[in-house]
């Protein structure tokens, strides 16, 4: 039995009226918007606390064991972020497609868009964490103590890793979606209403 | 508003005697939502146009068709 049969959400579809067509749509933008900004918020703060203690580890001379980067509630959240990333990523590759443009149902892989991305992505990444490494090393050492050249450095190498992992999950969100996409036009060539 | 104004809409609503809320309450969206596409603010659904034009008992032609070939000024 599908849900829209069931008796109860009839009555309270009855109850509620139809929904307007024009508020779904611009339900849909703003949640958008609030799933980005909540989803990468979060990420931007986890990410800020992890740093902070590693940089707070380094400066005491690295004399005590390194603790856990991450309590088991941050550990959850985090793959709470990850879990609703991949259902999303799921959800869009299930409906054959990767993207909202002219590169999100190509034939063949849109390898120069992909890098743009990846490049996009990768030297956003670089920057964020390096300066992020620099903001916590100035909340507990001078500046003249501050590791300039190793944030940097750390932020590429955060950066390249980005990059590659953006690339390599781009390039399997498309393949999965290519291969959907060809069941749903079977699909739809073999209902035999053409 | 981003698109331009559906005053052949406008029109047939008065002419059937109806408000926005009339035709709001008639075809199931909000008064808003009739009031955006008269000003060219929304671009409905194709099920909502519909359920318009059969409210207004006229058809897609007569609200939504533009015969007109708007002149490209980059054309030859």
């Amino acid at each position: 039995m599908k849900f829209e049969d069931l008796k109860i959400v009839q009555k309270w579809r009855e109850y509620a009226g139809p929904k307007d067509e024009r508020l779904e749509a611009e339900n849909a933008k703003i949640y958008k918007i609030g799933f980005v900004l909540l989803s990468f918020g979060m990420l931007m703060i986890l990410f800020y606390q992890i740093i902070a203690r590693q940089v707070a580890w380094v400066h005491s001379n690295a004399i005590e064991m390194p603790h856990l980067s991450v309590t088991p509630v941050e550990a959850a959240m985090y793959a709470w972020l990850v879990i609703v990333m991949l259902i999303c990523a799921v959800l869009q590759t299930r409906k054959g497609y990767v993207d909202t443009n002219r590169f999100g149902q190509t034939e063949r892989l849109p390898v120069g868009y992909f890098l743009l991305v990846c490049g996009i992505s990768g030297v956003t990444s670089a920057l964020v964490i390096a300066v992020m490494y620099c903001v916590a090393e100035t909340q507990i050492v001078p500046l003249e103590s501050v590791f300039w050249v190793a944030n940097l450095a750390t932020g590429a190498y955060f950066g390249l890793v980005v990059a590659v992992v953006t690339f390599a999950t781009l390039c399997a969100a498309y393949f999965s979606a290519k291969r959907r996409r060809v069941k749903i036009e079977a699909d739809l060539d073999s209902a035999g209403d053409i | 508003m981003p698109g331009e104004k559906n005053l052949r809409m406008k029109a047939a609503r008065a002419a059937a005697g109806l408000s926005q809320a009339d035709l709001a309450q008639a075809v199931g969206v909000t008064r808003q939502t009739i009031g955006l596409i008269e000003a060219g603010g929304y671009n409905p659904t194709l099920n909502l146009c519909v359920a318009i034009c059969k409210a207004l008992r006229v058809t897609l032609n007569d609200l939504f068709w533009d015969d007109e070939i708007k002149a490209d000024p980059n054309a030859l």
